[in-house]
């Protein structure tokens, strides 16, 4: 058999902003075209424009995010398709990635894929002289501190993984956008989160273009890949799924 | 009646809990969090079992139907597992 079968070959998609219905479509419509056979697996970075918070498939929205507070700061919210927590993607302060790829490229188990996929982010981290390890079920830790979140779904046989590694994290804004599981507790939670949570500005490392040519090398050195862009088909799915569905009250308000 | 309670699985997620029942069964189940079950729709089928449940089903009984759901469906949880959510669920109604 010819080698080059089965070595996949990866579409890399650099770095693009869109706002966060569109990001979310765009994963879901490249996974849709994935499955159909008519792209490469793939691998995107990409931003937030306007900032937003993300929530988990199964959480409330009422229950954890402040509204009014994000129509106030023209944040942005969507519901993402996969579990896992509320997230914000300030513009600044994070990048996030996908990945999107047949599930039969990686470990079954679940914990294991998250594990597997992590690889990438704790080489290119490591290129940035930043040591991050995993921890179960799906957090990236540098010296115990949070500074990514990962989450992934599985459809179709196509596994869709998304997460963001923190470049300057903004605690208190953060807090001013989500809600808390008890208010009275928010200024002690705030204060937990902070001793918690990391970004890569607290190791010395500020410039965004680096944090993102790092993290592209940790997830491309050693795979065949190719610059590509989105299809038309890919586009065009995209954007009714941004309106119909990631921007539409009946998903965001789904729970 | 409506009840809500929240509470961090150990070495899991957090799961939230809201039902509404009246003196003789569960009306409405909403089992949220920041928890993984896969596939996805599967806690829709979740919630959806628990709709007339009697209140003075036990963490068993509530289990078993949970189980039943997360079988047919071939589901995975993560980070969440059917006996916590029973013994929630129960103490939800009783606390």
């Amino acid at each position: 058999m010819n080698d080059e079968i089965l070595i996949p070959e990866w579409r890399f998609i650099p770095l693009e902003t869109h706002n966060a219905a569109l990001n979310m479509a765009l994963d879901e419509a490249c996974a849709h075209a994935l499955a159909q056979g008519k792209v490469d697996p793939t691998i995107r970075f990409y931003r937030w424009q306007p900032s937003a918070v993300s929530i988990g498939y199964f959480q409330s929205l009422n229950q954890e995010v402040d509204i009014q507070e994000c129509q106030k700061q023209e944040v942005d919210i969507v519901r993402r398709r996969t579990g896992g927590g509320a997230v914000y993607h300030d513009y600044d302060g994070e990048i996030t990635y996908s990945v999107i790829a047949p599930e039969k490229m990686f470990e079954k188990n679940i914990v294991e894929s998250y594990k597997q996929i992590a690889q990438n982010i704790i080489l290119g981290l490591k290129k940035l002289n930043v040591h991050a390890e995993f921890v179960p079920i799906n957090d990236l830790v540098v010296s115990g501190k949070k500074i990514s979140g990962n989450a992934q779904t599985r459809r179709n046989g196509i596994l869709q993984m998304h997460g963001t590694i923190l470049c300057n994290v903004d605690v208190d804004k953060m807090f001013s956008l989500l809600k808390v599981p008890d208010e009275k507790m928010k200024g002690k939670m705030i204060a937990a989160v902070k001793e918690r949570v990391t970004s890569l500005n607290h190791h010395g490392v500020t410039n965004y273009q680096t944090i993102y040519e790092a993290l592209k090398h940790g997830f491309l050195d050693g795979k065949k890949w190719n610059e590509g862009e989105w299809s038309d088909e890919e586009l065009e799915k995209a954007e009714i799924l941004a309106e119909e569905k990631y921007g539409h009250p009946k998903w965001i308000e789904m729970r | 009646m409506h009840t809500e309670i929240t509470h961090k699985i150990p070495n899991g997620k957090l799961v939230r809990i809201s039902l509404d029942y009246d003196t003789a069964t569960l009306q409405k189940a909403k089992i949220c969090g920041d928890f993984f079950i896969h596939p996805e729709e599967t806690i829709e089928e979740m919630e959806f079992v628990l709709h007339h449940l009697p209140v003075e089903a036990g963490e068993q009984r509530i289990k078993d139907l949970l189980d039943r759901v997360v079988l047919t469906k071939k589901a995975q949880l993560i980070g969440v597992d059917t006996l916590s959510l029973a013994k929630l669920i129960h103490e939800a109604i009783y606390q």
